[in-house]
């Protein structure tokens, strides 16, 4: 299935310039199709390792990765679907061994990644938007990261990345049952942790937004 | 038309809440919580679920050394 950009090249021996054509091809393709998911990626890493040094690895390895093997992408798919398997994949490879134990919460943790995060987000323009977002709603951040890793990775890929049930099966190697039975439960808890936050902040069933 | 059962209609709520039933099965369960209301209160409580975690979840943007270091990455030739 792997599509050579390479293919349709005439080739005409020592015609370098003909091939850093092709390199040059490749390079604003991907970078049109695969650099505007970098916050997106970010974000999952950040939720995956819970470290933004780990993170930022982490996508850099990614994305060096999915550079490498672009012509595997198939492309009119979704390439962030793309991106995000291979970040999991990594993720798994690098730091599942010495992860520490499923569904075990670390509060401790979660402060130390938001203070580094500050430090790290310290140069960016809208540290103070997103920075005291965070410390608003990070009840809801706990809550999530409090489910167990089955259930969180779901409802984080459904309901903040948006990736259909298909994209989210093939990314975490499940049937689509599955996918169904895990957002259904997942969600079931995070309701019960959210009870206080959505009353609270006058969320209410009553007035959920329709969307016919 | 046979009826929806409410274990039926459980296995279907996430994936009422998030769009992805088929025709068929999306008119069985709106007929179904439109009777049932365990059911119909279930779906608005996974909706509003859905949607706290949409809106208030914390999202950061990728530090911009990091986002330059990508774009030196793919500037070299592989």
């Amino acid at each position: 299935m792997t599509k050579s950009p390479f293919s349709h090249t005439q080739h005409s021996p020592g015609s370098h310039p003909q091939l850093s054509a092709q390199e040059l091809k490749k390079q604003e393709e991907f970078q049109e199709e695969a650099i505007e998911h970098i916050n997106a990626l970010y974000n999952y890493a950040l939720h995956l390792t819970m470290n933004p040094d780990d993170a930022n690895d982490l996508v850099q390895e990614t994305y060096l990765k999915a550079y490498r093997f672009f012509d595997s992408f198939e492309k009119g798919t979704n390439c962030k679907a793309w991106l995000f398997k291979i970040l999991k994949n990594n993720y798994i490879n690098k730091f599942r061994k010495n992860a520490r134990e499923p569904g075990k919460v670390d509060y401790d943790l979660i402060k130390d990644f938001y203070h580094s995060i500050k430090a790290a987000q310290s140069d960016t323009e809208d540290l103070n938007a997103g920075y005291f977002k965070s410390l608003m709603h990070d009840e809801v951040y706990q809550a999530l990261q409090s489910l167990p890793e089955e259930f969180r990775e779901v409802i984080q890929l459904c309901d903040i990345e948006g990736f259909t049930y298909e994209e989210i099966a093939n990314m975490v190697e499940s049937p689509i049952g599955t996918v169904r039975s895990r957002l259904y439960r997942g969600r079931k808890l995070l309701r019960e942790k959210l009870n206080d936050f959505a009353k609270k902040h006058g969320y209410t069933s009553e007035n959920s937004e329709d969307h016919h | 038309m046979t009826t929806m059962t409410c274990k039926e209609a459980m296995a279907l709520m996430s994936a009422a809440v998030d769009g992805e039933l088929s025709n068929i099965e999306q008119e069985a369960f709106e007929r179904h919580i439109a009777w049932c209301v365990n059911c119909s209160r279930e779906f608005q409580e996974a909706k509003k679920t859905k949607r706290i975690v949409r809106e208030k979840i914390v999202r950061f943007k990728a530090p911009q050394s990091l986002v330059n270091s990508i774009m030196k990455l793919t500037e070299t030739p592989s």
